[in-house]
């Protein structure tokens, strides 16, 4: 493939011998990739405040399909989120959701809703005032594009339907709610069936419970924990502290 | 057939050093074979200091032998400044260009969530600290002007803000021998923001 030209995000940047850059970027098209953009730690010309996270890019690259690494050729800003850093808060919001797209996608699989939700969440985080409601509403989004979300429906072992009133049961090996007779053979923990039913609906901005919002994460960071095998770096400094 | 044991050994170790391949390692490992018995040994000395000697100076925890620091103890430093940098390099590298004015501050790093790295495993709350039981004035937060050095300076700015004590930042824009044509818009709108006078 020759050069290509996309809009992409900085999910990570690592120093690589004395001037060059790796990234991992997440593009609108083609997914995540990993390029390498040489002078890219030392280059004021081409790559200055560029190839950071929290901003839109235009990059150019040559697909080098062989060999792993893209090679990245210029990059330029299209819209910039600065201010997010000077919350700490919001800081680490931000990179928690650069840590769950690289870490959850593999290379080179298109998801170009997960890139609108990554765009959208820098949006929110520089415009607004972040809440943990938010945070938990746009994990939830982003499992969900990504095709990981439990299920909060329907009981994970006979399929039946379970009314609001019985969203009792959380199984996280089988990765969602039981039913009550389902439960009484599979390994589950009890919890509110108001909280789960929160969760089925994805009506989080109504959840006002402090407990409620612990409990709520604790389930989402178990999940990914047993399924994914991912322990989030960042996922401490967003989860609410019970 | 290997090479003897000794040697092999050596080529290993040296082959962990960061930038050294195996290749580097067998030609380093048979310079230091062909050298002279005190040329090696003062080498080996000099590896086993750092580990032995070297510690935090317990007021600015920059590296050093003694405690505290020459810098800590120059008493012709401004004592109402302290300048906060991220690692003892970066110390060295603004005393080198504007040497015996500042006393410093060493952070051991940023902010850095995507590392697991919080405010809580660098030395802000050492520095807080610093600032409360001594009389300083000014603290001119010294970090890398990215994400992750702008939102440490912030975060400290945040702590600083109760002790009502004055805190800056170096500046940033064109640098020297830079060209406008070639400068990314960021660094253009930060230089026109922190323009100064020229007399």
């Amino acid at each position: 493939m020759g050069l290509v030209k996309d809009q992409a995000i900085v999910l990570k940047k690592l120093s690589y011998g004395e001037s060059d850059r790796i990234v991992h970027l997440f593009t609108r098209t083609f997914g995540k990739i990993s390029g390498i953009a040489k002078g890219g730690n030392k280059s004021i010309r081409r790559f200055m405040n560029t190839l950071e996270p929290l901003r839109i890019i235009e990059i150019e690259y040559f697909d080098n399909r062989m060999k792993g690494l893209s090679k990245i050729q210029n990059a330029y800003v299209l819209e910039d989120f600065q201010g997010i850093e000077k919350d700490f808060r919001k800081f680490s919001v931000a990179t928690f959701f650069m840590e769950v797209a690289d870490r959850l996608t593999k290379e080179k699989e298109p998801n170009p809703r997960l890139f609108q939700i990554l765009c959208s969440t820098y949006r929110e985080l520089k415009n607004t005032e972040v809440t943990f409601q938010k945070i938990l509403r746009l994990l939830l989004d982003s499992l969900e594009v990504l095709g990981f979300l439990p299920n909060f429906k329907t009981c994970v072992h006979c399929n039946r339907e379970v009314s609001n009133g019985n969203k009792r049961f959380f199984s996280n090996q089988k990765g969602g709610i039981l039913c009550e007779t389902c439960a009484r053979t599979n390994l589950h923990k009890t919890y509110s069936p108001e909280l789960l039913t929160f969760f089925s609906h994805l009506e989080i901005s109504e959840l006002k419970d402090e407990g409620y919002l612990a409990l709520a994460f604790e389930i989402i960071e178990n999940f990914i924990r047993y399924h994914l095998d991912v322990e989030f770096k960042s996922f401490k400094f967003i989860k609410p502290v019970p | 057939m290997g090479y003897p044991g000794p040697v092999e050994r050596l080529i290993e170790n040296l082959s962990k050093l960061p930038g050294i391949g195996r290749k580097t390692a067998t030609r380093l490992a048979f310079f230091l074979l062909n050298s002279r018995v005190d040329y090696v040994k003062e080498l080996s000395q000099s590896i086993q200091d750092i580990k032995e000697k070297i510690k935090l100076c317990s007021i600015c925890f920059n590296i050093t032998d003694i405690d505290p620091c020459t810098i800590c103890k120059d008493q012709k430093r401004d004592s109402s400044v302290i300048c906060v940098v991220e690692e003892p390099s970066h110390l060295m590298v603004l005393e080198q260009a504007y040497p015996g004015v500042f006393r410093y501050h060493v952070l051991h790093g940023v902010i850095n969530p995507l590392e697991g790295i919080g405010p809580e495993d660098l030395k802000i709350a050492e520095l807080v600290q610093r600032v409360k039981d001594s009389g300083i004035s000014e603290v001119l937060i010294a970090t890398n002007l990215n994400l992750e050095g702008n939102s440490t300076a912030y975060y400290i700015a945040d702590q600083l803000k109760p002790l009502n004590v004055k805190v800056t930042r170096i500046a940033s824009g064109i640098p020297a021998g830079g060209d406008i044509i070639y400068t990314d818009p960021q660094t253009i709108k930060n230089s026109l923001e922190n323009r100064r006078d020229i007399f």
